[in-house]
């Protein structure tokens, strides 16, 4: 059972080398980019994480990190708990569901930079600009997946744990709970993508700190080798966030499906 | 317990406008099996659903009196996140009975059913039909019914899987002094483990005819079980009710 365990981890760690040779590859695209249109338009990979490393020489880039990571986890937290709670609700209820699709469809027609307007308009260029333009962006994704997965829940089973006399506490725990994980963890991970994107954005329009401000500050100062560290950055982070959190919780969590491989 | 039994008396349900059962009366005393027998459609697997309050009634009554009751249904229904152990265990979980307990008893009735140790922590996407089927006959037995409700457990075995997993299920009903409600459209199963046999015809469902078997379940050869299937089709009422009058067998 442990070597098992053990084994599959490996698996999981040894399967990295693929996605790490095509990241090699993309790397070496770039450097070619920059040997065609020299170094002001595209410097190599290696002066972006010259200016990267430089960066975390001066702490510069922990400092707006640690910002731009706690306003994006808020809006997301928000998000993740408000959608999952909605959404269920809504999956499991029609009349909800008929009335709250009409209102999805509304939030996600518009668009972030709108919200990032409205936001700056209502908050000001405080945390709660990111947080909130965060928030209201993700929030219609997960509530998608929960009420999908709310809505396509196993009546045979459903039945099974009524006949022995489970208790709706254990029936939400044991039977409906985990089928409605296989679809809220994709969405998570694509919410997870899209707020770490919209942060960013927010922070360039509306606060003096975070990983946004400092791309604006490398735009106003032409410091194309500086925007492309933030970048970098900003990219490392959210894989490091997908491979090494959700995707390995996301698998332990579905061992037990056949394609879980 | 003097109480301890299911009586039904002048059932009817609808769906909707229409009639699916109609006036049916049914009792069962501990340690009897009861087999409903129809063609599909008749309504069987609906009064089971009665029987085990997954469904209220329109009309009339159904008064349970077993102190618990368990239900195999026809696909084992297993939880595809949980292993085999937890999957037995589940009802028992329903009941609060602690962790080890419930474990110690999943493993006893594992082996009871023919499961292997080994099979024990696997998913139930790793089982066979059969190693499921015999999860799902565990998990039933492990809450310790004192009514067993079956919907057509074997259908989906073939014959040799199907022999061995009645055999079990006689067994426990001897030890365990189960009452069995068994719904089947398979006249032969419905010989080989009833004492008594309500035969329902279909639209709307109602018993038309009972046969009582009083052999002893060893007794009940092949040759038994053909004679009396066909001694029961001869009778143009259960003919009438399967829809096979007239024709050959």
């Amino acid at each position: 059972m442990v070597l098992n365990r053990l084994g599959s981890a490996l698996a999981y760690l040894w399967s990295g080398w693929g996605a790490i040779a095509s990241l090699l590859l993309f790397l070496a695209l770039w450097d070619f980019g920059n040997r065609i249109y020299g170094s002001f338009i595209l410097p190599s990979p290696l002066e972006a994480f010259a200016a990267l490393s430089d960066l975390f020489a001066q702490g510069q880039a922990q400092e707006q990190l640690a910002a731009t990571l706690y306003r994006a986890a808020s809006g997301f937290g928000i998000a993740v708990a408000g959608g999952t709670l909605l959404g269920i609700t809504a999956g499991l209820s029609m009349t909800a569901a008929m009335a709250s699709r009409p209102l999805v469809t509304v939030l996600l027609g518009v668009p972030p930079i709108a919200w990032i307007v409205l936001a700056l308009l209502w908050f000001g260029a405080s945390d709660g600009t990111p947080i909130f333009t965060v928030a209201v962006a993700t929030l219609p994704i997960t509530f998608a997946g929960a009420m999908q997965g709310g809505r396509t829940l196993d009546g045979d089973l459903r039945n099974m744990a009524i006949a022995f006399r489970a208790r709706p506490m254990l029936r939400f725990t044991d039977v409906y709970l985990p089928h409605i994980l296989s679809y809220l963890f994709p969405a998570w991970i694509t919410a997870l993508g899209v707020s770490w994107k919209v942060v960013v954005m927010a922070e360039l329009l509306s606060t003096p700190d975070g990983v946004g401000a400092g791309l604006a500050a490398a735009r106003i100062n032409l410091d194309t080798p500086q925007t492309l560290a933030w970048i970098v950055a900003v990219v490392g982070t959210l894989l490091a966030a997908e491979y090494l959190l959700l995707e390995p919780i996301k698998r332990h969590l579905e061992r037990w499906r056949n394609d879980a491989v | 317990m003097p109480s301890e039994r299911l009586s039904i008396e002048k059932l009817s349900h609808r769906f909707g406008i229409t009639d699916i059962l109609e006036d049916i009366s049914l009792r069962m005393s501990p340690g009897e099996v009861v087999a409903l027998v129809g063609p599909s459609g008749c309504g069987k697997t609906t009064l089971l659903h009665l029987a085990a309050g997954l469904l209220d009634a329109v009309d009339g009554r159904v008064d349970n009196g077993f102190e618990s009751h368990a239900v195999m249904f026809q696909e084992p229904r297993l939880l595809p996140w949980f292993n085999a152990r937890d999957n037995i265990a589940w009802g028992l979980k329903a009941r609060h009975i602690p962790h080890e307990r419930r474990n110690e008893q999943a493993d006893r009735l594992a082996h009871q059913v023919g499961l292997g140790e080994d099979d024990l922590d696997k998913y139930p996407h790793e089982l066979s039909g059969g190693m499921r089927q015999r999860v799902s006959l565990a998990r039933a037995l492990a809450v310790r019914p004192g009514l067993l409700l079956l919907d057509e457990p074997f259908s989906a075995l073939d014959i040799g899987l199907r022999r061995e997993l009645q055999d079990l299920l006689v067994r426990e009903i001897r030890e365990r002094k189960l009452a069995v409600l068994l719904v089947t459209h398979d006249l032969a199963e419905a010989v080989r483990l009833s004492h008594r046999i309500q035969v329902l015809a279909p639209e709307p469902g109602r018993i038309v005819h009972e046969e009582i078997i009083d052999t002893d379940w060893s007794a009940r050869s092949r040759q038994f079980l053909f004679g009396r299937v066909s001694a029961m089709l001869d009778n143009p009422t259960v003919a009438d009710a399967f829809g096979t009058e007239g024709t050959a067998w």
